[in-house]
């Protein structure tokens, strides 16, 4: 990855141009041929920089309302194979392994799961905790959102504030 | 109130969240898809943007890749007239990616991606400092291992053609 790539990147990484010929406009703002724009991002993709490329949905505005951060205590031995296990549940969009805060907060594994009803996203809960045999798990449901950006921002690597 | 998605947006929804056309134009590329020209899904893709519901197309950026090998979920505890004031202070910081006010005790939780563990305890503490919380209501669960992230939302839109 090049300057030129970064300023690509740094462009569009809010979003890309709604016009009739996006990439045009990208390579009109940034000085490069649209040929070049496209060539670029294909090879980013291709390398693994650009994971995915699509939209961005506001799944509470599409009637996806009910949306909870799930965190299990499991046993330490067991936290690493449990994380590659939840994660293959179909509704689980994010599946990590965190530090614990000792005395504090125990839980070590978090998932993400979206509904359309808060019951329906408690049953699919149930069911994970069910086949995983863990009982012990906090659903936090989303309520106001304060901010939600893609996570790889160029400016964060820059160090801005 | 934001009018929802009637079913060909949600057919739409479904096919933007595929990986989009790198080509010259990209609208007709997707229309071709549905029978639609490239004006008719440029005009609803606007129409969707406008409403909120379309946040954006963007490239997701694999964070290692672009120099970003630390990241963490903190949660605070903040008395409720005081999550304005806080909130502000942590959007503030282009590392922050997402902060959701959250239904427990610990109400305010965002997540934070910068290029070292260093950099990524230190800006915790600046924003703790900087918010007044006390540090003991606050956690930083640092990310130790990814298993997946795969935000895509299924409308099954294409369900209306049978």
């Amino acid at each position: 990855m090049d300057e030129t790539d970064r300023a690509i990147l740094q462009e569009i990484e809010g979003g890309i141009p709604l016009s009739d010929h996006p990439f045009r406009e990208i390579g009109e703002r940034t000085g490069i041929p649209e040929a070049e724009v496209i060539g670029r991002l294909e090879a980013l993709r291709e390398q693994g920089v650009i994971r995915r490329f699509r939209a961005r949905i506001d799944q509470r505005k599409a009637g996806i309302t009910a949306n909870a951060l799930v965190a299990w205590r499991v046993d330490p031995a067991e936290a690493l194979q449990l994380g590659g296990k939840m994660a293959e549940f179909p509704g689980v969009t994010h599946c990590y392994r965190r530090s614990t805060v000792e005395g504090r907060w125990d839980y070590e594994i978090y998932t993400v799961h979206h509904s359309r009803r808060r019951e329906d996203l408690c049953d699919e809960v149930a069911e994970i905790a069910a086949d995983t045999g863990i009982e012990d798990y906090l659903v936090l449901f989303s309520g106001e959102e304060f901010k939600r950006s893609p996570t790889g921002s160029i400016r964060a690597v820059e160090g801005g504030t | 109130m934001v009018a929802p998605p009637d079913p060909l947006e949600l057919e739409l929804l479904d096919l933007l969240q595929d990986e989009f056309p790198l080509v010259s134009s990209p609208w007709g590329a997707i229309g071709a898809r549905i029978g639609l020209s490239g004006n008719e899904v440029l005009s609803r893709v606007r129409d969707l943007h406008s409403r909120g519901i379309l946040r954006s197309i963007s490239p997701i950026l694999e964070t290692s890749r672009i120099g970003l090998y630390a990241s963490t979920l903190v949660a605070m505890q903040v008395p409720g007239p005081d999550i304005p004031g806080v909130v502000r202070i942590i959007n503030e910081y282009p590392q922050v990616s997402h902060n959701y006010q959250r239904e427990h005790e610990y109400n305010v939780w965002f997540t934070l991606s910068t290029r070292d563990e260093d950099e990524c305890r230190r800006l915790v503490g600046e924003i703790i400092a900087r918010t007044g919380v006390s540090p003991d209501k606050v956690l930083n669960l640092v990310t130790r291992e990814r298993y997946k992230v795969d935000v895509r939302f299924r409308f099954d839109g294409d369900k209306r053609h049978g």
